[in-house]
């Protein structure tokens, strides 16, 4: 089975990031994920972040294999490149709203009726970083886009028990405006391949009303304090037209008077947001629906609750046992993984007994494969680093001195009385590699190494932290 | 297989001496026999037992993950050194305590051939015997079964 996920706008492509790094550490998602951003901003610096991050993941899976017999969640969950990972909006680079609309060429009275519902700005603004906070603009360009062989493409691709969810900002230009109309097109479009299919897909999604405000610029087009306002005229949108097509949506936002204000960037490779605790619920809400039912014929809406209230900085505690089991292991395995990556060299780690059972050699330490898992975890710390900075903040995991156990905050890694005969640290995390290779399956030296990683930092969690 | 350690030791007496070894034998200078204690096997049976105990101490619960080379050459080294200074002690009391023999201390001209150099040359080819066997015994008996060091030494 297949879930597409449809990632709208800056904040789709910053959910999907989120995605990305919770499938990497091993959240467990029941169904392969075909990632696809829809913004027309090509250089926007959130989305070719994301991209550059799933293309590694994609490198990275291609290695491995997954069986019955594999123990190995790191990178389970199969991402599917579908035209690296982009959906291109036709005839919307290099031309300015009113080129794209052929304004000149328009009658007198449609000229009359444009210049009624768009602003000389809107209409002289160009589209090279998208629609800088205009859903009326938005709506109007993205209107086409599954006119475009690359959606066919796609649309060929879907099978019987294929799901769909969508990801989108209700404060922004493209999310708001790309939401209702791709649902609406993949509801009720008989002209595109496979529709029979589509039209009668489990479609769900995440809707996320505004949650990080950006800095006032005078010559900026974006303003935080429009946020409420195109939230609310959205809702009331939504509230008529979406419920009874889609299956599952997801609301999650948060109280942005608190909150930092970011740089404000109307879009391209200077927009590129820190990581916010929301974006990563917003990604749960995506494993939610790709583990959860079968559509039941009736809208199902769902909002996401922390265990505790008035919390500055989120961590594993603060959630509810349910959230926890879902991603505390795996987020703490790949924390260890990481820690292990980045502490300990090559040269030390190729006198390893477990490295030198499996031939893991310099060549192998230095391969593509080693390079990329490097990155991602790179990104996953840098991911947790902008959480853990932000507001409101999650920051599950300590970042300074402290011993390797020691990294979870509010977890205190169980100690016995043998503790003192015990290693310490690294020294330990080898000696458990070194312990668990004897029950480790057959396979090449990339199957082998993350099979070895994710036996042993479980091992490693259950015993020192007990979760 | 009584003599079996002292022939080994012997193979090596050049370098401590005729007279040490047949103390080391066991000769009596009084009975002019081999009435003595048969030392040889009793440094060669402490040298069998550490060469053997230590090395799963290593492999089995040290178990080191870093600088294991050199781990393991300090307790080889450590080892053979502990086993230099039993045989050095052992047959410096025996020395000090006048048990030698004089037929084996004195040429006939009087002057001493059994000396301080010939027990430390002893203590030093004991030390080797201990660190022969330590080796033999990592190699083909306790490296194999380690979890963290089967390729230590090499």
């Amino acid at each position: 089975m297949k879930t597409f996920v449809f990632g709208i706008g800056g904040t789709g492509a910053r959910v999907l990031r989120s995605l990305t790094l919770l499938l990497a550490s091993g959240v467990e998602c029941k169904s392969d994920i075909v990632p696809i951003i829809i913004d027309p901003d090509m250089n926007n610096g959130d989305l070719t972040r994301t991209v550059s991050l799933m293309q590694r993941y994609v490198a990275i899976k291609e290695k491995l294999h997954f069986s019955s017999n594999t123990k190995n969640g790191f990178f389970g969950t199969e991402v599917v490149e579908k035209f690296n990972f982009r959906l291109p909006i036709k005839n919307s680079q290099d031309i300015t709203f009113k080129q794209f609309l052929d304004y000149d060429n328009m009658d007198y009275a449609s000229k009359a009726l444009m210049q009624m519902l768009y602003s000389t700005k809107n209409l002289s603004s160009d589209m090279v970083v998208g629609f800088k906070g205009n859903p009326n603009i938005g709506s109007i360009v993205l209107n086409q886009f599954s006119d475009t062989d690359e959606f066919s493409n796609i649309a060929n691709e879907f099978s019987q028990g294929d799901r769909i969810f969508i990801i989108s900002s209700i404060f922004g230009g493209t999310g708001a405006s790309g939401f209702p109309l791709l649902l609406k097109t993949l509801r009720t479009n008989g002209s595109i391949p496979n529709h029979g299919l589509i039209n009668s897909a489990t479609i769900g999604a995440v809707t996320v009303l505004p949650y990080f405000k950006v800095e006032q610029e005078e010559e900026s087009s974006i303003e935080s304090d429009t946020f409420m306002s195109k939230t609310r005229a959205a809702l009331s949108y939504y509230e008529k037209n979406i419920g009874n097509k889609i299956d599952t949506l997801y609301y999650i936002g948060d109280n942005t008077s608190s909150n930092k204000a970011y740089e404000n960037h109307e879009g391209g490779d200077e927009q590129q947001n820190k990581a916010h605790l929301i974006e990563m619920l917003s990604a749960l809400a995506v494993v939610d629906f790709a583990n959860g039912p079968e559509r039941t014929g009736s809208t199902v809406y769902k909002e996401f609750g922390l265990a505790s209230d008035n919390v500055a900085n989120v961590i594993f505690s603060d959630f509810a046992p349910e959230t926890n089991r879902i991603i505390r292991r795996p987020m703490t395995q790949f924390m260890f993984f990481t820690h292990y990556m980045s502490h300990i060299d090559v040269a030390k780690c190729i006198k390893q007994q477990w490295s030198r059972n499996y031939g893991l050699d310099k060549n192998f330490f230095g391969s593509d494969f080693i390079t990329d898992i490097r990155y991602v975890q790179e990104e996953y710390v840098n991911w947790l680093k902008e959480m853990g900075t932000n507001r409101v903040g999650f920051a599950p995991f300590a970042w300074d001195n402290k011993s390797l156990f020691d990294i979870v905050n509010g977890v205190t890694p169980s100690r016995s009385v043998f503790s003192i005969f015990q290693k310490k640290d690294y020294e330990q995390f080898d000696v458990t590699l070194d312990k668990k290779h004897a029950s480790n399956a057959s396979g090449t030296k990339e199957q082998n190494f993350m099979e070895l990683f994710f036996q042993s930092t479980g091992d490693l969690v259950q015993n020192k932290l007990n979760f | 297989m009584e003599d079996l350690l002292g022939k080994i030791y012997s193979l090596f007496d050049s370098l401590y001496g005729k007279p040490l070894s047949e103390y080391l034998w066991g000769y009596n200078c009084d009975s002019q026999d081999y009435s003595g204690d048969l030392i040889y096997n009793q440094l060669g049976t402490i040298a069998i037992i550490t060469a053997f105990i230590v090395p799963p101490v290593y492999y089995y619960l040290w178990n080191p993950v870093r600088r294991q080379q050199l781990k393991y050459w300090l307790l080889l080294g450590g080892t053979a050194l502990v086993n230099l200074l039993i045989a050095y002690f052992m047959i410096s009391s025996d020395f000090d305590n006048g048990l030698i023999g004089d037929c084996l201390m004195y040429a006939e001209g009087g002057e001493p051939i059994i000396g301080e150099t010939n027990i430390v040359m002893f203590g030093i080819v004991n030390a080797l015997f201990t660190a022969v066997l330590f080796f033999v015994f990592s190699v083909a008996l306790f490296k194999w079964g380690s979890k963290t060091v089967k390729y230590y030494p090499f």
